[in-house]
């Protein structure tokens, strides 16, 4: 029988044990140098390497483990249930660290300034019938005044004037009369 | 103490880890009862399964200290995240699987800090066949130390690439079938076998000198 050891070989590490290989496989083995060596050599590497599993810790070490674990479950469940709890907010403020606390003072002061400051500086609006009176009659104040600042005489004007028809003498007094002399 | 690993064949060791519920009530009612917030539920779980996730974590490692914290890592995410365990698999299918991602990641990242710190080996091992076999007296290992063989196949173990040392810790060491292997890594059984199989011709150059 021609022995397909290839083949053969990795069905073999389908069986890692004597005790499972099918009679095909054990009579292969048999018949083939090659896969029994092979066989053997990879029997030997997994019963070695099986040593290993004489070595193990002592129970102290395992129950040491386990209270560890069990304790820092506790844990976590007591914080998770601290969190969980409906907490008022003077409890909050009172136990709240310091630095929180004054970030809060400091921040409502700001805002307070803020307030103060705009307040004073902003363009008020008139929205009630009294403060619009009033804006309108300081509107027409200010138009009344332009008016008569334009009906007064425009004084280069005048100086133009007096220079081309007046003697010098009378334009010195013109000029004192009209207030630009210095 | 009581070994979740020791039995005289892959039969018996695979019984052994699929059948953790020692009497008393089932895992999947112990998890019903810790899904609720039963911290006592959830520490009997852990007893009853820590042996086999520390040995996982352990062999992967090859480091007590390591093993230790993971193990208690391991059981602190699996508490956190016990709610979205929908009971498609076995508990302890799903907790050996956040093992397996923890530890693999961790070792990933700690390779250039790497210290063996080993348990010594119970005296049972001198009864066992590989053993026995190995000292015998045409053995030329006759006279190998235990410690010297146990520095020996961790330190050939730690050769290998994380998957391919999860699969030889979980066949080999902890008797775990193919299938369940492939459940716990998100993979089919033929990629365990494959994986399996490149895995001890590693191991086999590593470990020339025991098998002549």
């Amino acid at each position: 029988m021609k022995c397909r050891c290839a083949k053969t070989k990795k069905r073999l590490m389908a069986h890692p044990r004597d005790t499972d290989l099918p009679d095909d496989l054990r009579a292969t083995l048999e018949s083939c140098p090659e896969c029994r060596a092979f066989w053997s050599r990879m029997q030997r590497i997994s019963g070695l390497i099986a040593l290993k599993r004489y070595e193990y810790p002592d129970l102290a070490t395992l129950d040491r483990c386990r209270r560890d674990v069990h304790q820092r479950i506790l844990d976590l469940q007591a914080k998770a249930q601290a969190q969980a709890e409906p907490v008022s907010w003077s409890a909050v403020w009172g136990t709240t660290l310091p630095a929180f606390r004054f970030s809060m003072a400091a921040l409502f002061v700001a805002l307070l300034g803020l307030h103060i400051f705009s307040a004073s500086h902003l363009p008020v609006l008139h929205t009630s019938e009294r403060s619009m009176a009033e804006h309108l009659q300081r509107a027409e104040q200010a138009q009344a005044d332009q008016l008569a600042q334009d009906e007064r005489p425009n004084p280069e004007f005048t100086i133009m004037m007096l220079s081309n028809w007046t003697p010098r003498v009378q334009q010195d007094s013109a000029v004192q009369f009209i207030g630009l002399g210095q | 103490m009581a070994v979740c690993f020791m039995s005289e064949n892959d039969k018996e060791r695979s019984a052994d880890v699929q059948a953790p519920e020692e009497g008393g009530e089932k895992d999947s009612v112990l998890v019903k009862r810790a899904q609720g917030g039963d911290v006592a539920a959830y520490n009997e779980l852990m007893r009853r399964h820590q042996g086999k996730i520390y040995g996982l974590i352990y062999n992967m490692t090859g480091n007590q200290q390591d093993a230790e914290d993971l193990v208690q890592e391991v059981f602190l995410k699996g508490f956190k995240v016990l709610k979205r365990f929908k009971g498609k698999s076995s508990f302890y299918t799903w907790i050996y699987r956040i093992a397996i991602n923890r530890t693999i990641n961790f070792v990933k990242k700690r390779r250039n800090r790497f210290a063996i710190s080993l348990h010594d080996m119970d005296a049972a091992v001198e009864a066992d066949p590989a053993y026995v076999e190995l000292s015998s007296k045409e053995s030329p290992f006759r006279d190998a130390s235990l410690s010297e063989l146990q520095q020996k196949l961790n330190a050939a173990l730690q050769t290998l690439s994380e998957k391919h040392r999860a699969v030889v810790v979980l066949h080999d060491i902890q008797g775990v079938p193919h299938e369940e292997i492939g459940k716990m890594l998100g993979c089919s059984s033929g990629t365990v076998r494959s994986r399996l199989f490149y895995a001890r011709q590693q191991l086999q150059a590593e470990l020339a000198e025991f098998t002549p």
